[in-house]
C-alpha cells in the first residue's frame, strides 16, 4: 500500500503516475496518428479509469508496462468507434473517403532519416508497436508482450522482421 | 549494419516525431481525484435524468398525442387506472352472440369498439 496511493487503485500513485506522464503522452500519441489533441483525450480516458478503479493495477507488471496497456486499450477502443463515425460521415457524404490527413517529410531530414521514416510507416502495425515499445519506450520483449496482449515468442517475431524490413530500407539508402 | 546502428537510428526516428510535440502538464490532464468521482456519476445520473423523463412524457401523452398540463397529469393517471381496471368486460352471452365492451385507447393500446362475436368462433378459441 502506497501513502499517496489512488482512492480506487491504492497500488498506484499519483506521483509515479505524473512521473510517466510524458512517456504515456507519447505512446498515446504514436497510437492517435501523432494528434495532439487526440492523444490527449485518450491520456485523460485512461486517467480516469485508473481514478476510478475500472482499471485496477494488481502489481503483476511494471506499473510504466500496465500503464502503457491500459493507454493501448483505450486508443483502440476509441479508432474502432472514430472508424464507424467516419464511415458513417462518408456514407452520408458528409466527408470525402480520400481525405485522410497527410504528414508532409521535413524539408530538412536527410536521406536516411526520411528512409527510416518511410520503412517505420511501411511495417505492419503490430511490428511497428513492438519496434517503438523495444528501441525507443525501453520495454523488454517479456514487457512489450504483456503491453500488447500477446505472447513473447509473437513480439520477438515482430520485432525481428521490423529489424529486417528497417535494415533492407536503410541498405538500399546506402548502397544507392 | 549492427543491431545498435539500426536501434539508433529507430530511436532518433521517434525522438524526431515524438519529442518535438508539447506534452501537456499532468495536473490538467488527469482529473483529481474529486474530479473522477464525480465523473463516475455523471453517467448513471444522465441515465436517471432520462429514464424520468421518458417517464413523464408517457404518462401526461394522452391516446391522441397531445399532451396533457404536467398539473393534471396526476388526475390523467388515476382516470386512465380506472378506466382499464373496469373496462374490459365480457358480457353475458347471448343466443347467438357474444360483445366484448372495450375502453377508450390508452398508452398505446388501440380503440376496440364494441365486437359481436359468433358463438361457435369464440368456443374454437377455447
Amino acid at each position: 500500500m502506497l501513502d499517496d496511493g489512488l482512492a480506487n487503485n491504492p497500488r498506484v500513485s499519483r506521483r509515479a503516475l505524473a512521473a510517466l506522464h510524458a512517456e504515456s503522452f507519447r505512446w498515446a500519441l504514436s497510437l492517435c496518428a501523432h494528434q495532439p489533441a487526440e492523444a490527449e483525450d485518450v491520456m485523460q480516458h485512461a486517467y480516469l479509469l485508473l481514478m476510478e478503479g475500472r482499471a485496477r493495477f494488481d502489481g503483476r507488471s511494471t506499473l510504466k508496462t500496465w500503464l502503457f496497456g491500459v493507454v493501448r486499450n483505450v486508443a483502440r477502443r476509441r479508432h474502432r468507434r472514430l472508424r464507424l463515425d467516419l464511415a458513417l460521415a462518408t456514407r452520408l457524404g458528409t466527408r470525402d473517403a480520400d481525405a485522410e490527413p497527410t504528414t508532409e517529410p521535413d524539408a530538412d531530414a536527410d536521406a536516411t532519416a526520411l528512409a527510416v521514416r518511410r520503412a517505420i510507416a511501411g511495417l505492419p502495425g503490430r511490428q511497428r508497436e513492438v519496434l517503438q515499445l523495444v528501441a525507443y519506450a525501453d520495454l523488454t520483449l517479456e514487457q512489450a508482450a504483456e503491453v500488447l496482449g500477446v505472447s513473447v515468442g509473437s513480439v520477438r517475431t515482430h520485432y525481428h522482421r521490423a529489424k529486417l524490413a528497417l535494415r533492407g530500407a536503410l541498405e538500399n539508402v546506402h548502397d544507392g | 549494419m549492427t543491431d545498435d546502428e539500426l536501434l539508433r537510428h529507430v530511436r532518433e526516428h521517434y525522438a524526431r516525431t515524438l519529442e518535438t510535440v508539447p506534452v501537456p502538464p499532468f495536473d490538467t490532464v488527469a482529473p483529481g481525484e474529486a474530479g473522477a468521482r464525480a465523473a463516475r456519476w455523471r453517467w448513471p445520473a444522465a441515465a436517471a435524468g432520462l429514464a424520468a423523463a421518458l417517464l413523464l412524457a408517457v404518462l401526461v401523452t394522452r391516446h391522441d398525442g397531445t399532451s396533457a398540463p404536467p398539473d393534471a397529469a396526476d388526475a390523467e393517471v388515476a382516470r386512465l387506472m380506472a378506466d382499464l381496471t373496469s373496462s374490459t368486460r365480457w358480457q353475458a352471452p347471448s343466443d347467438r352472440a357474444l360483445t366484448v365492451a372495450a375502453g377508450p385507447s390508452y398508452l398505446g393500446v388501440p380503440d376496440l369498439k364494441p365486437k359481436t362475436y359468433d358463438p361457435d368462433e369464440v368456443t374454437s378459441w377455447l
